[in-house]
């Protein structure tokens, strides 16, 4: 039992001893527990969010030869929270013509199947959520919400009665689920490796020593390289973000949203793309295992984890500033021509191996 | 011409005489895998100079944050503020209200009120609105006296616009800062009077 996980193991025992003297029924408390859980996800998101857009402000303007913010706090730190009181008090204006409740379902759908996929991510040794989530099919449902999430950037598209943000969510939606079937297929391989689905029992099985990470593995090679390009396309990072395609479908199907709901679409990337770093850490290096041995520091577990889940942010912020954006039918030729068999093949090599 | 090339039939470019497509080749095992390999080279090149770019100087200066004791002046001639010139020998300024720049202005920013007649002419009032103005320095060439001009100044925002019409008394006083440019004949001579200083302290 790590340190996270007895920590809020007591917490919960107090809350249950609280409970009993005050006669409150247990379905309250487990009730407040979940409550906590989400509020304790929301904060989480949100801090993930802003400093995901602070970096990535500063590693592009550091890549550009510039500085990126350097005004607002020491280092500019503080300026996308004071981006975001801004975008608070921006009036929030809906297109005339558009359809207002799909218009407003677009992010919330977006940004709430984006915090779903943080609730089966292994924080730490026993921790999943308050310890009650670890669900046995935690990869399927993660794979599942994603798919979902498309739905919101569909919504967002079509009630903004906008060209523009029409045609960008039709090809976000087309690139989304095309290269689902490679980001599962690459996760297959490795639950072929581990033999769970569970993720928690995944991170349990690269236990302690780093050369134990599945990261490691060479039957694994291809399937890493396969879930780190359909992850980075999966969160509509360029080279794969024609849905948003700033300089060409003027913000793509988030050109009608203002104030908070730009805020929550904004939200919802930057965490999808914090998630993917999450599976990724989780999948394929050994979770919350920290690579110089057992973890005895509290939340040790949770920094590690934190640690690879930002490596595997920065690198996709690298590769963002690196490479031009493919057009819509090179991204579709490649994830049906060159990904999905290459993801078969990444399959039968772990099959294979595992014989 | 599209048609043809869509039939397959390459035509012979204009300009070269050979047509302008390659033949194709079917990709064999080895050219689609070299392909791959190559691409995948290409990327990792492409981020490796991204990459050292990361660790090199910035170039961004941070005007006016850092480096104050920089030169943030620019070359003389830069089009900024605005300047009447006072005359070194009688003291007043050259400005004689011919009104030339008043009405050479592509955007009529300027107001002058005039006084007197002949050699006692001057304005009494003269005003450039230094919003309106398009900074087209043709008030400036074609001042007949060189009373007008434009300093390097640059730092001249205001939070009105009605601050930026700039008075008389404030074109004085920016005329007294201003070192206008020598005339040649000028030049020359305090060129020749260098000279002679330097021969004299050999």
């Amino acid at each position: 039992m790590s340190a996270l996980a007895r920590w809020f193991g007591y917490l919960r025992s107090q809350a249950d001893a609280l409970a009993e003297r005050w006669h409150v029924p247990l379905l309250v408390n487990d009730f407040l527990a979940w409550l906590a859980a989400g509020i304790f996800l929301l904060a989480l998101i949100t801090v993930v969010s802003l400093a995901a857009i602070y970096l990535e402000r500063k590693i592009s303007g550091y890549i550009q030869s510039r500085l990126g913010p350097v005004r607002a706090g020491p280092v500019g730190l503080f300026q996308t929270v004071l981006d975001a009181l801004k975008l608070l008090q921006k009036e929030d204006i809906v297109p005339a013509a558009a359809d207002w409740r799909l218009h407003l379902l677009g992010p919330v759908l977006f940004l709430v199947t984006t915090l779903m996929m943080f609730a089966v991510v292994p924080w730490d040794r026993g921790v999943n959520v308050a310890r009650w989530l670890d669900l046995e099919i935690g990869l399927l449902y993660v794979v599942a919400v994603s798919g979902i999430g498309v739905i919101g950037i569909v919504a967002g598209g079509w009630g903004s009665n906008n060209k523009w943000s029409l045609l960008g969510a039709l090809r976000g939606a087309a690139q989304l689920i095309s290269y689902e079937i490679p980001f599962l297929l690459a996760a297959l391989c490795v639950v072929l490796q581990a033999g769970t689905l569970s993720l928690s029992s995944i991170v349990e099985q690269q236990q302690a020593f780093v050369t134990e990470w599945f990261l490691w593995r060479p039957a694994l090679w291809l399937a890493v390289a396969i879930f780190i390009i359909a992850g980075v396309a999966e969160v509509n990072r360029v080279p794969f973000d024609i849905p948003e395609a700033e300089s060409e479908l003027v913000a793509g199907f988030h050109t009608e949203y203002t104030g908070m709901k730009f805020a929550l679409f904004f939200l919802g990337e930057y965490g999808h793309l914090y998630v993917v770093g999450l599976l990724f850490a989780v999948l394929f290096a050994g979770g919350w295992a920290s690579p110089l041995g057992g973890s005895s520091l509290p939340f040790e577990g949770f920094v590690w984890l934190n640690v690879k889940a930002w490596a595997f942010v920065i690198a996709a912020m690298w590769i963002r500033w690196t490479l031009p954006r493919l057009r819509v039918d090179q991204l579709m030729e490649f994830a049906w021509k060159i990904l999905i068999p290459a993801g078969f093949l990444a399959v039968l090599i772990v099959s294979l191996a595992l014989m | 011409m599209l048609e043809a090339r869509a039939r397959g039939e390459y035509l012979p470019s204009p300009t070269t005489g050979k047509p302008d497509l390659p033949p194709r080749q079917a990709p064999t095992a080895f050219t689609f895998l070299w392909a791959i390999v190559e691409g995948a080279w290409t990327l990792a090149v492409g981020h490796w100079v991204t990459f050292k770019n990361f660790w090199r100087r910035k170039v961004t200066e941070q005007y006016p944050y850092r480096n104050p004791e920089r030169n943030w002046k620019p070359r003389p001639g830069y089009r900024g503020d605005f300047a009447l010139i006072t005359d070194r020998k009688t003291g007043r300024l050259r400005c004689t209200a011919c009104m030339q720049c008043a009405n050479i202005c592509p955007a009529g920013c300027i107001w002058i009120v005039a006084e007197g007649r002949g050699k006692d002419r001057h304005p009494v009032q003269f005003s450039i609105d230094a919003g309106l103005c398009m900074y087209c320095w043709l008030c400036v060439e074609t001042c007949p006296f060189g009373a007008i001009t434009m300093t390097p100044d640059y730092e001249t925002a205001t939070f009105k616009p009605e601050h930026l019409i700039r008075d008389i008394e404030y074109l004085r006083t920016r005329g007294l800062e201003y070192h206008e440019p020598l005339k040649p004949i000028e030049a020359k001579a305090q060129h020749q009077e260098g000279q002679a200083e330097a021969g004299d302290a050999r």
